[in-house]
């Protein structure tokens, strides 16, 4: 681009690029702002977690200890738990990814920037709901795995689990949004020739991980959902003297809670692959078998669940399946260490600091991976089951797999961020606190389990051994603890007084340190055309060409926030993807559903719907401002190449992501067929005293309004192809008639034919099912509404279909997951005789 | 123009996971058989020495290592017609994914073979 300059491409970036200030900051959706706050938010939960640590420690440092009594105790241990893993460890992971993404994927931003700024808020507002409940006592007390019965009614009557319950899965929305964000910006949102097999490793990692959490967190959310409606409205899932089946809550809360285990690891050994290349000043060794072992994780995860109950009863068979799996995960585990180990070995390592942490990894995570495996063997599980052992092994884990690398990361990517360099003698002191008191705390702790003493009590007895093993893990604590606070000094240090420098402190071999420092609001002045793995590598001087402007996108000569979009597998141009303004949307939209969370708490039921709405006010705005009302010229992206906008592609990243939102909704209804399967199979008392009537007219009337809602959906697509308006307004008034009829039987059929649901969980899981599917048509009525509202004003024509397109999809999987939910409530009694 | 060679695309990545769905279904199929054969007494009817659980089971077991090695054969065909720069890498990882996805089946379900079945 002729003319221009540096200087003048960065301030005409930054003119569109730029977030507020002030209170318009609330509007800012720029995955650096975003990212940035979620690693903030989730750092100042982790050290609230931490000091909830320490008061466990304190408690248990010496026997019958009057500091805290028992109920204090119980809130605080469901605190820390929970504070630590939902709260701190998969929101900054997301930080991390929406952060770091784009820049190492050639991009100007996120898929959906507004998605995560969503989100964003959602966890800000779930995370505050069960800090403010901790802050006025009534903090959650029931374990982080919130097992039933005792996190039930009966005998947790007040509303710590409800804050539980609510708050967490205001939070996990904000999960399933970055999962989709992270998913779809990797598979297209990347720069030019970035091959799928170009893309640097940790972009793999965070890909796999986000994938696995489109399917694992839908589990917790349906759990969540279910006793929160057996706590509110007595209708008894879990409830075995009504057909309802306490194990269900474990199945459900482990489907989710042992991928969590591999969703926290991954995204750290992202980073660990990541560091070892550039600290060993050489390639990754073995890329191809990382990315396999990686996949082989991701999948082998889903089959461990059962191995957090190997004591309850489960038949042998079936847990040795499990306990087999539990051993097999750690083969493309090992597959990674052996990568990494053959890398340092290739390479010539430098102690540098972010490597003195990744030591710390290597020692920490091998012994808890170590451990892991015992617990993997029924015989042993049994024996230690419940005992400090569990919590030393997963302490071991988490901090090893996750907080060293974690660590190793921030000290790496800080100068991305401020600017700046560490100061290196604070920060190694900080490492060696942190390691020895680690190793002091838990190493100790697996003998103190090993003798067994219990996890989840508040005092013990003196004279059985496990006094001055708690004493040592807690000095042990203590220690960590003050390696922490001096991490955190450190970091304020770095960011205020850090040595500054030019470019690419590390020598790195990505695009991340192809962009001045502190990153600039826009990323890339231009994007870059990548040939292989390792662009900054390969051409020294491919910073100073994209700050001139010789990439792809140069500036911002339209006054547009743009960015390429891809072929997933090729790292072709396909064409220019131009971003949302900053927008208050987002924020009032979770607004909404915090309006929702909170009145659903305070048991004000007829208040929480109008969150609901306020949020599909928000909701529409949002779609509504999307796409335009003529057909655009095509793009001049630079070098020859001229792309179409994104609103008339072929593949609209908002179909993707509508896609892949399915893809975790389908895990929900998934889960939910589950349930119902494992209750009639398990559960005892059933079959229930009665079923539901199943008027043949009213469900025929049901299916063929299902089924008709998604035809007209594709015929009014057929029709917009074809150019013909007309029909296709009608075809949509069709679909709008028919799932509005489809909604009208199911009422009926919920009002009229069903059983009382608070008298059996065949009631209530039957009742749940049509409750699915009734508010899965009640969107389907409004998108259709929204797309003839979107015809009626011009956004929608032959070229720009998306919304078209959307609502087929949608009625499509409407009708699916309706008809099959159908079948299955009208055709299981005949099952059960 | 089958054996034509093109760009690896979009769809073709379906082959990182193939491997792995076939053992994902027949983990959760041999996980849910196991808990309804239990549960309908499958355990005492049976033929030749076997219970018709046990038989179900080694149907289901032997069905998704065989499933899952058979794979091999469309993915040696389509695979062989990549070219490109990714072509060498997703080939490799597909490979690498599908057979360790065979042995994972046979050795996550291998206890249907000498364990009893409800106890």
């Amino acid at each position: 681009m002729s003319g221009n300059t540096p200087v003048s491409l960065h301030r005409a970036l930054d003119a569109v690029w730029r977030a507020p200030k002030g209170i318009a900051a609330l509007s800012a959706v720029n995955h650096t702002v975003v990212g940035r706050r979620f690693i903030i938010t989730a750092f100042i939960y982790f050290a609230i977690g931490g000091l909830l640590a320490m008061l466990i420690r304190a408690q248990l440092a010496r026997p019958d200890n009057p500091f805290l009594g028992a109920d204090a105790y119980n809130q605080i241990f469901t605190m820390h738990g929970t504070v630590m893993m939902f709260l701190f460890a998969i929101p900054l992971i997301e930080g991390i990814a929406l952060y770091l993404l784009p820049k190492i994927l050639g991009a100007r931003d996120l898929a959906y920037p507004r998605l995560s700024a969503f989100g964003y808020w959602c966890y800000l507002f779930g995370g505050t709901i069960i800090l403010a409940a901790m802050l006025m006592g009534v903090a959650p007390d029931s374990g982080w795995f919130m097992y039933t019965p005792l996190a039930s009614q009966p005998y947790s009557p007040g509303i710590n689990s409800d804050v539980w319950l609510l708050g967490v899965t205001f939070v996990e929305i904000s999960a399933v949004c970055a999962a989709v964000e992270i998913v779809v910006t990797v598979l297209k949102v990347r720069t030019a020739g970035m091959a799928l097999t170009r893309m640097p490793l940790m972009a793999w990692y965070l890909l796999v991980t986000a994938a696995m959490m489109l399917i694992a967190f839908p589990p917790l959310i349906l759990g969540s959902v279910l006793l929160e409606i057996e706590r509110a409205f007595n209708w008894p899932f879990f409830d075995p003297e009504r057909g309802g089946a306490p194990l269900l809550w474990q199945h459900l809360f482990w489907l989710f809670g042992h991928p969590e285990v591999y969703i926290i690891f991954l995204p750290a050994a992202g980073a660990v692959s990541t560091l070892i290349p550039v600290f060993a000043r050489t390639k990754i060794v073995g890329y191809a078998w990382i990315v396999a072992a990686i996949i082989a994780l991701a999948f082998l995860s889903f089959g461990l669940w059962v191995h957090h109950m190997f004591t309850t009863g489960i038949p042998h068979l079936a847990l040795a399946f499990f306990s087999a799996a539990s051993m097999l995960v750690a083969v493309p585990t090992a597959v990674q260490v052996f990568a990494w180990i053959a890398t340092l070995m290739r390479g010539r390592p430098q102690m540098t600091l972010p490597m003195l942490y990744l030591m710390g990894f290597f020692s920490v995570f091998i012994l808890g991976g170590l451990t892991g495996v015992m617990l993997a063997l029924v015989p042993f599980n049994w024996q230690a089951h419940d005992t400090h052992f569990v919590v030393a092994h997963l302490h071991y884990v988490l901090i090893g797999g996750f907080v060293f690398p974690m660590l190793a990361a921030a000290y790496y990517w800080m100068p991305l961020m401020t600017g700046r360099l560490p100061v290196f003698q604070v920060s190694k002191a900080a490492f060696w606190l942190i390691f020895l008191g680690f190793h002091g705390t838990f190493l100790i702790m697996h003998f103190t389990g090993l003798m067994g003493m219990p996890r989840r009590v508040f005092t013990y007895e003196g004279g059985l051994g496990w006094d001055i093993p708690n004493l040592i893990s807690s000095i042990g604590g203590f220690v960590m603890t003050a390696g922490f606070a001096l991490f955190v000094i450190d970091i304020v240090l770095q960011t205020r007084f850090g040595r500054r420098f030019r470019r690419n402190p590390w020598g790195g071999t990505g695009l991340d340190w192809a962009m001045p420092t502190p990153a600039p609001s826009y990323n890339f002045a231009s994007l870059p055309l990548v040939t292989g793995r390792d662009p900054l590598g390969d051409n020294a001087r491919l910073g100073a060409d994209i700050a001139a402007g010789k990439g792809y996108l140069p500036g911002a000569p339209r006054g547009e926030m743009e960015t390429l979009c891809v072929d997933m597998a090729t790292g072709e141009p396909e064409h220019v993807l131009i971003f949302p303004k900053n927008d208050y949307t987002p924020f009032f939209m979770a607004a909404g559903l915090a309006v929702f969370f909170v009145a659903f708490l305070l048991s004000a039921y007829w208040i929480a719907p109008l969150g609901l709405i306020i949020a599909t006010i928000f909701g529409w705005r949002w779609l509504w401002s999307l796409g335009a009302k003529a057909d655009p010229d095509p793009i001049d992206a630079g070098h020859g190449l001229s792309l179409p906008a994104h609103y008339v592609a072929g593949s609209v990243p908002t179909l993707l992501g509508l896609k892949y939102f399915l893809a975790a909704n389908a895990a929900f209804y998934g889960s939910l067929m589950f349930g119902y399967l494992f209750l009639w199979t398990t559960a005892p008392d059933w079959p229930p005293p009665e079923f539901l009537g199943a008027n043949p007219l009213l469900v025929a009337a049901i299916a063929i309004g299902l089924a008709a809602g998604s035809g007209f959906a594709f015929n009014a697509r057929r029709a917009n192809l074809a150019g013909r308006a007309g029909a296709r307004r009608i075809h949509l008034a069709g679909s709008l008639i028919a799932s509005v009829a489809a909604l009208a039987g199911l009422g009926v059929l919920a009002v009229a034919e069903a059983p009382a649901p608070d008298g059996h969980a065949y009631a209530a899981v039957t009742m749940v099912v049509i409750g699915y599917v009734m508010l899965h048509v009640l969107l389907g009525v409004l998108f259709a509404a929204y797309a003839l509202a979107r015809c009626q004003s011009g956004f929608v024509s032959a070229l720009r279909s998306a919304d078209m397109r959307g609502t087929a999809i949608w009625q499509l999987y409407t009708a699916i997951t309706g008809l099959g939910g159908l079948a299955l409530i009208i055709l299981a009694p005949g099952g059960m005789g | 123009m089958s054996g034509a060679l093109r760009k690896v695309r979009g769809p073709d990545l379906i082959w990182l996971i193939a491997g792995f769905s076939v053992w994902g279904a027949g983990f959760s199929v041999l996980y849910g058989l196991h808990a309804v054969g239990c549960r309908a007494g499958w355990e005492e009817a049976g033929i030749a020495g076997l219970s018709a659980n046990r038989i179900m089971l080694l149907a289901v077991y032997l069905g998704h290592g065989v499933l899952g090695a058979a794979l091999w054969f469309p993915l040696n065909r389509i695979a062989g017609r990549w070219e490109g720069a990714s072509a060498d890498t997703v080939r490799r990882v597909a490979v690498i994914v599908t057979l360790a996805a065979v042995i994972s089946t046979l050795w996550t379900g291998a206890p249907v073979l000498f364990l009893e079945a409800c106890v």
